[in-house]
């Protein structure tokens, strides 16, 4: 006997709620699985936009996520921006990530970083075009972090479609979940947090600080002054396409490479940024070429800026920003004051980092940053005075060569409220010097004994103290505004390492 | 098309929602086009192939069926055509390679570049079997060409079985059952166990197996032999899991089919494992190889011999490979040698007092059985006899500690990967054993109240599609039984 209608109706009924059901709590997996990098990186991208805050969109690889702050930019000019970058993009990324950015928001300026423009292959797997399988594997790697976030629309359709030859690639990036099923193992607390919109962001408008200090620095060859890339590659043909996109778009377009240590390669190839920029007649910052960093002590690695290179690449388009840019300083608008937070956060962080970081030399160019004032002690006999590196950073942050010159002891005062640096070597002294902590008095006494005391309080002598009679080594961190000392770290230099 | 391909599941709707429509007197055109579209995907020149096969199979059983005096020439000639099919394109490279072994190189051994059509070594049994029950007179020879197509290339079961005998499934064309929604619940419900049996489990356990196999220098201890036992459940957990699929749509479709297995790995014996695992295969090499040649009607060693023989076509069948053939021969020579320690191992359990329905005697009977099982299923997996004899050898290493050091998370499974491929086993093991006493888990399930239902379908679901291996970084294997 057949069914009755109503039976029937009952069946297809239960039927699509099944199904329905079934596809709600599958989305909900795709959304707790998925891979959370590139959320963690455009959440507040996606906030920011949405109220029309962002000014300036950085865009490039990860030299552009290590090199731009966007809480610095901030903090010292007042301008809005969202560092874009993404790791190991080539210019065909930028591209498509910039294409999918403005679709949210319409910044004033676009900072476009050219680092791989003599890149000369189409699609990003391809492997016979490019036989660097590590490098191939990155970019399609790194590319969910740039791509994951975009929703799955004929946008980002056309962007796999240029971007990536094989299909079966592709589709990993349209439907991820293809890929992000099988976290089920790694998932944590942030996962489910994702589905309410309270995950964990980057809390740096989406840069990304490091914090080491690269000391073997090997120079290049430089090629003929002039050099440029013989034939187009398709990294020039994407920045020419970024720049038209912009124009067509009024949007102002700077051009810059950012500094790092470069291979011939890469001066050839900021040579070549510097002409394209130049054919589209808009404005160019090559800072390979510069003083922006010192190789020295800026880089945390061979290609990456630290935090103290980054400040300064940052300080050195916010200098040109305010110079050209005709944007509005937003500090002490109430509407930004998320700006604020998170800038002070950043350098609430900085401070933080300044007094538990235990590499010497990473604390040394942390503090380069002026965030506290400091007095720096080495008696004499300390590694310190055969440390190349070592002593680098430390003339570069006095100012001089002092600390090249001497066999110790030495001391270097960095009072960052009268922009001050004080510095004395063997048997020399400082007398009366102003400083946030007072009217300061330094003398060397004997190999372990020195004075370092405020005029109105005698008795206390800052660099003395039994328990640390065998540190050579002394940094004493004071509030750069009211003089009182924060902290007082010891270290030995024996062996040539640094321990606290 | 793999069952295990998007395209497939964007196919099945399609096939399952339309057949609910079409009237039942029609339904096997309809089963029989998707078939045909489903087998197409495996290329042109199969399809050429299964469609020869087809015609000289109902050409001959409609002569054969009107009993004139050739009927037996037209038998062989249309058995010799069928099975030289299967010669040509299954073994016609080994036997080139044998021929060379045998006649010490003077032959070289030619190689023939050919694929292997799609499900050519179940479709041809199929239709051996059809021709011979015809032959037998245990059924009607089928007129209508379009079922007999149908039976032939039913695309549920042409890939890789059940091996159907044609008395079952003609029968149901021509008298279609009702669709009803318990029917198509409870073919979802083994759809999906099958999907979890292969995706949760046989895929898990191939990366730890193929690891341990692939990996030149040999692996020594505890690992290979955690290897050789994950390749015991992997392989059933594989042709297990894809019969699931295969009998759950066909119920979806309103066609019953044969079991497959009956929980082969609580078998007491290798003669009892053979009735449990693939059944439609071991009972067709019953029904149409051994009682021919004899069966245990001839004598003690001409039943050996017979079973020898059988086990030995079985290998082959599985495989044009010494390993296969190897294979084969050990199970027919554990038959063998069960048959003739028979009488001595019934005189040790009865001086020792030994209870045979005691729970302690069935285990160690069952044990035993699996592990004679897991190591012959070592030249199944292994590439040549010499890999099979060094991963056993292997096994024998004295290395527990590796158990517990975190030795075994080093061989492609991560460590909670490593205890979903555990816990797949034991889930497996606790099904079997329901089973095992005529409970089907699968029935209970749709008499539990709508909510519990669906609670179970939905996890189901979920751990399939977030558990399962599958998508980029894995190389999802097809079913393994697929290849035969």
């Amino acid at each position: 006997m057949g069914m009755s209608i109503k039976t029937k109706i009952n069946i297809a009924l239960k039927c699509i709620f099944f199904t329905l059901t079934v596809g709600v709590i599958l989305y909900g997996a795709t959304v707790v699985l998925e891979r959370k990098d590139s959320l963690y990186k455009y959440a507040d991208f996606f906030d920011m936009a949405e109220k029309d805050q962002i000014d300036v969109l950085f865009i490039g690889s990860s030299h552009v996520i290590n090199a731009i702050n966007p809480t610095v930019l901030y903090k010292e000019y007042g301008y809005t921006s969202y560092n874009m970058g993404g790791h190991g993009s080539l210019l065909q990324s930028t591209y498509w990530e910039l294409m999918e950015s403005l679709q949210y928001t319409t910044p004033k300026w676009v900072v476009v970083d050219a680092y791989m423009l003599e890149k000369d292959y189409r699609y990003l797997d391809d492997r016979e075009a490019n036989p660097d399988e590590d490098e191939v594997n990155t970019s399609v790697e790194q590319l969910h972090l740039n791509m994951d976030v975009w929703p799955c629309n004929k946008l980002k359709i056309d962007a796999m479609n240029d971007l990536i030859l094989d299909k079966k690639v592709r589709r990993e990036f349209l439907f991820n979940f293809l890929v992000y099923h099988n976290r089920w193992e790694y998932i944590s607390e942030d996962d489910f947090k994702s589905i309410t919109g309270h995950e964990s962001r980057n809390e740096l408008f989406g840069a990304e600080m490091r914090y080491d200090v690269e000391t073997s620095i090997l120079l290049c060859k430089q090629p003929k002054e002039g050099t440029i890339l013989e034939e187009e590659t398709v990294g020039e043909r994407y920045l020419a396409a970024i720049i038209e996109e912009c124009q067509k778009r009024g949007i102002g377009v700077l051009v810059t490479f950012d500094p790092f240590n470069p291979e011939t390669k890469d001066i050839i190839a900021a040579n070549s940024a510097g002409a394209i920029a130049k054919a589209y007649d808009v404005p160019y910052l090559n800072m390979l070429n510069g003083d922006v960093i010192d190789i020295y002590s800026d880089l945390n690695d061979h290609g990456h800026l630290n935090v103290v290179g980054a400040t300064k690449t940052t300080r050195a388009i916010g200098d040109w920003l305010k110079k050209k840019g005709k944007l509005t300083d937003h500090r002490g608008d109430k509407a930004y004051s998320y700006w604020e937070e998170r800038s002070n956060n950043f350098y609430d962080t900085i401070r933080d980092d300044i007094r538990e970081e235990n590499n010497l030399i990473s604390k040394l160019s942390l503090m380069s940053l002026g965030e506290y004032g400091f007095v720096f002690y080495c008696n004499d006999g300390s590694q310190v005075f055969t440390d190349k590196p070592m002593e680098h950073i430390i003339s570069e942050i006095a100012g001089s060569n002092m600390i090249k010159t001497t066999a110790g002891p030495y001391i270097m005062i960095n009072d960052p409220k009268s922009g001050k640096i004080y510095e004395a070597s063997g048997d020399s002294c400082l007398e009366n010097i102003e400083i946030a902590m007072g009217r300061m008095y330094y003398q060397p006494v004997e190999h372990d004994f020195r004075l370092f005391y405020e005029a109105d309080d005698t008795d206390t002598n800052y660099l003395y103290d039994d328990a640390y009679i065998g540190a050579d080594i002394q940094i004493l961190i004071y509030d750069k505004e009211t003089g009182e000392v924060i902290d007082h770290q010891y270290f030995t230099s024996k062996g040539g390492k640094y321990a606290r | 098309m793999s069952f295990i391909s998007f395209a497939f599941m964007a196919f099945l709707p399609i096939a399952v929602l339309v057949n609910f429509i079409v009237p039942a007197k029609y339904r096997y055109i309809w089963l029989l086009i998707v078939s045909m579209v489903f087998y197409s995907t495996a290329g042109i020149d199969a399809v050429g192939i299964l469609l020869l096969s087809i015609l000289s199979v109902y050409m001959s059983g409609i002569y054969i069926g009107k009993k004139k005096g050739m009927a037996k020439l037209v038998l062989f000639l249309c058995l010799l055509f069928n099975i030289g099919i299967l010669f040509v394109f299954k073994y016609l490279n080994f036997f080139m390679v044998i021929l060379e072994k045998v006649t010490l190189g003077s032959v070289e051994a030619a190689h023939f570049n050919m694929i292997l059509p799609l499900g050519l070594s179940f479709y041809i049994l199929k239709s051996v079997g059809y021709l011979i029950d015809v032959y037998r007179d245990k059924i009607e020879p089928e007129e209508n060409f379009f079922k007999l197509a149908l039976f032939i290339s039913f695309f549920p079961q042409i890939v890789a079985g059940p091996i159907e005998r044609a008395g079952n499934m003609l029968t149901q064309f021509d008298n279609p059952k009702p669709i009803d929604f318990d029917r198509f619940r409870n073919g979802f419900l083994q759809v999906l166990w099958g999907y979890f049996l292969k995706l949760v489990i046989a895929e898990r356990l191939a990366i730890f197996v193929n690891t341990v196999f692939d990996t030149s220098d040999g692996i020594r201890g505890s690992v290979a032999f955690v290897a050789i036992i994950f390749y015991t459940f992997e392989i059933y957990a594989d042709f297990a899991g894809y019969s699931h699929i295969a009998i759950g749509i066909a119920r979806i479709l309103g066609i019953d089919v044969m079991k497959n297995f009956e929980c082969p790995y609580l078998a007491m014996s290798i003669a009892e494992f053979w009735r449990r695992w693939h059944v439609s295969l071991s009972s067709w090499f019953r029904d149409y190889l051994y009682i021919p040649l004899g069966g245990n009607r001839k004598g003690t060693v001409r039943k050996f011999i017979n079973i020898l023989i059988v086990f030995t076509v079985s290998g082959l069948w599985h495989g044009a490979d010494f390993t296969f053939l190897a294979w084969g021969l050990i199970h027919g020579i554990y038959q063998v040698i069960g048959s003739v320690l028979s009488p001595f191992r019934d005189k040790v359990t009865k001086v020792f007092n030994v209870g045979r329905a005691s729970f302690s005697h069935r285990v160690v009977k069952t044990v035993g059985t699996f592990i004679l099982v897991a190591y012959a299923w070592v030249f199944f997996r292994a590439d040549d006899i010499y890999q099979a004899l060094g991963i056993i050898r292997n096994s024998f290493a004295f290395t527990p500690w590796k158990y517990v050091d975190g030795s075994m998370y080093q061989y492609g499974l991560t460590r909670g990967s490593y205890l979903v491929g555990i816990f797949g086993i034991v889930l497996m093991i606790i099904v079997d054993l329901v089973n095992n006493r005529g409970i089907v888990i699968r029935e209970k399930i749709l008499c539990q109240g709508m909510w519990l239902r669906w609670i179970i379908m939905i996890v189901g679901i979920l751990v399939t599609v977030v558990c399962g291996i599958w998508g980029p970084g894995y190389d999802v294997s097809d079913f393994i039984y697929k290849q035969f």
